[in-house]
């Protein structure tokens, strides 16, 4: 094993990956806003809980991905699993899908 | 005290853990990923919203298609971080991209082009 394994993430990578975490949820959730925005039209009230939906997932991902780099050693090893990235990953999956069902539906 | 369960089991159920910077760089990768795809999802929202002075058709196809990759790439970008984490703490090859940068570059080709037809004909 890697003399790193065990060493506790120190430096800026860690800082540098939270901020990455910070910016893709924070994208995801200003595309959210613009697509329900954008299908209300076409989708009516169907907008909304596909809008709060995906913004549940965005800040899911959001304080899951902030918290993967808390001081607390104790609790790392099962912060930083596979959750996180699946939230944020069905969000964006989400957003495609209502803009494509906008798109559908809209003739 | 008990050890947390970490999820998903089929990467982090064997191997060893690896040099951390390797993980955050991983992560950072499919963090990348999935910006790239909110690029393609405004994308998709910007050909079928403004008028591009194409048939109605082909932008709609376009659009379909820059959104059809945006419900895609998430989802092959966790795959890939998993298996690129899998890779990492047994201490094997990491894996390759796979289709996905094949389907992306075509993707952005046929974009630029419509945009160059446009460009053009204006």
């Amino acid at each position: 094993m890697s003399e790193f394994a065990t060493a506790s993430p120190r430096g800026a990578q860690p800082e540098r990956t939270a901020l990455s975490w910070q910016r893709t949820a924070l994208a995801s959730a200003a595309g959210a806003a613009i697509i329900a925005r954008h299908s209300a039209d076409t989708l009516g009230l169907v907008a909304l809980p596909l809008l709060l939906g995906t913004l549940g997932l965005t800040a899911a991902a959001f304080v899951l991905g902030r918290r993967r780099y808390d001081p607390d050693l104790g609790l790392r090893a099962r912060r930083r699993d596979g959750r996180a990235p699946f939230a944020l990953s069905m969000a964006v999956v989400a957003l495609a899908l209502t803009e494509l069902l906008a798109l559908t539906l809209g003739g | 005290m008990s050890t947390p369960k970490r999820w998903p089991a089929a990467v982090y159920g064997e191997g060893e853990e690896p040099d951390y910077r390797f993980s955050l760089a991983n992560e950072r990768t499919f963090l990348a990923w999935l910006r790239t795809t909110l690029a393609l999802i405004a994308a998709g929202v910007a050909v079928s919203v403004l008028e591009l002075g194409v048939p109605e058709d082909i932008a709609r196809g376009l659009a379909a298609l820059l959104l059809g990759l945006g419900v895609i790439s998430p989802a092959a970008a966790f795959l890939r971080w998993a298996s690129t984490e899998r890779a990492l703490r047994h201490d094997a090859p990491l894996p390759s991209m796979g289709g996905l940068a094949v389907a992306l570059t075509g993707v952005v080709l046929v974009a630029a082009a419509v945009i160059a037809v446009v460009v053009v004909r204006a």
